[in-house]
C-alpha cells in the first residue's frame, strides 16, 4: 500500500477511528507525517481490537479533532 | 524547543508516542493542566505490552459517573513534542467514546518542561532546560 500524508488520510474519513502504520515522523515535534492505513471504523472498539493484535508501531487516531455537535469536555485526572 | 500550531477552538491536542516492552503506539491526547497524572486508554496499554488487569497499584479517579479505581502503570518511554520522558506513571482509563482524543497529557509529564501556550500566535511550545541552555 502506498504511503500518504497523515493529514490526507484523516481528511478522507468523517468521524472514524483510524489505525495507521507510520512511515515518517517528525522527531522534533513527535508528529506523524506519512503512513499507510491498516483499518478504519466509526466504532472505536473495532479499531481498539485491531490495535491490540497488531504487533508493530502504529498510530491510533480519530479522523477529526472536534467533539460531536452539542458536546463539551471537562477533562481532569487526579490520582 | 518544539513548536506546533494550536487549533483555533476545541481541546489542545498533541501526538504522544508511548513505548512499551512489546511495541509502540502513537495516540492523540488533550494537553490537560488540570490533570495531575497522564491518562492512557486500556487498549494502548495492552497493545504496547502491559496488562492493566494484573496491576495491583490503583488510584481513585473522580469521573462524571462517580469514583472509580483505575490501574496505574509505568511506561518505558513517553514522547511528545520532541521530548522524551522515561518511566512515566500513567493511569489506565478509557475516555468516553465521543472524545476525539484517546488520553490526557497531564502535569506529571508537563512539569518537566516549560510549556508556552501562545494563544494569540496560535502556537504551543515545549522546551527543556537543555534546549534553553542551547539557545
Amino acid at each position: 500500500m502506498k504511503s500518504s500524508p497523515i493529514d490526507q488520510i484523516r481528511r478522507r474519513y468523517r468521524r472514524e477511528w483510524l489505525l495507521i502504520v507510520v512511515d515518517t515522523l517528525d522527531p522534533s515535534t513527535t508528529t506523524p507525517l506519512r503512513g499507510r492505513l491498516l483499518a478504519h471504523s466509526p466504532h472505536r472498539d473495532e479499531i481498539d481490537r485491531a490495535s491490540i493484535t497488531y504487533p508493530k508501531p502504529a498510530l491510533v487516531v480519530f479522523s477529526e479533532d472536534t467533539f460531536p455537535p452539542g458536546y463539551a469536555a471537562a477533562f481532569a485526572c487526579h490520582g | 524547543m518544539a513548536e506546533v500550531p494550536l487549533a483555533p477552538s476545541g481541546p489542545i491536542i498533541v501526538y504522544v508516542e508511548l513505548v512499551g516492552p512489546r511495541t509502540s503506539r502513537t495516540i492523540t491526547m488533550a494537553l490537560d493542566t488540570g490533570a495531575i497524572l497522564t491518562m492512557i486508554p486500556i487498549e494502548t496499554a495492552l497493545a504496547i505490552g502491559y496488562d492493566p488487569a494484573t496491576v495491583t497499584k490503583r488510584v481513585e479517579l473522580v469521573t462524571a459517573s462517580g469514583v472509580e479505581l483505575a490501574p496505574t502503570l509505568t511506561i518505558e518511554t513517553t514522547r511528545c513534542l520532541g521530548q522524551a520522558v522515561r518511566n512515566l506513571e500513567v493511569v489506565c482509563h478509557d475516555l468516553p467514546a465521543q472524545s476525539p482524543v484517546k488520553g490526557l497529557l497531564g502535569l506529571n509529564f508537563l512539569r518537566r518542561f516549560n510549556v508556552h501556550l501562545r494563544f494569540l500566535h496560535s502556537t504551543l511550545e515545549l522546551s527543556s532546560r537543555r534546549s534553553k541552555q542551547d539557545a
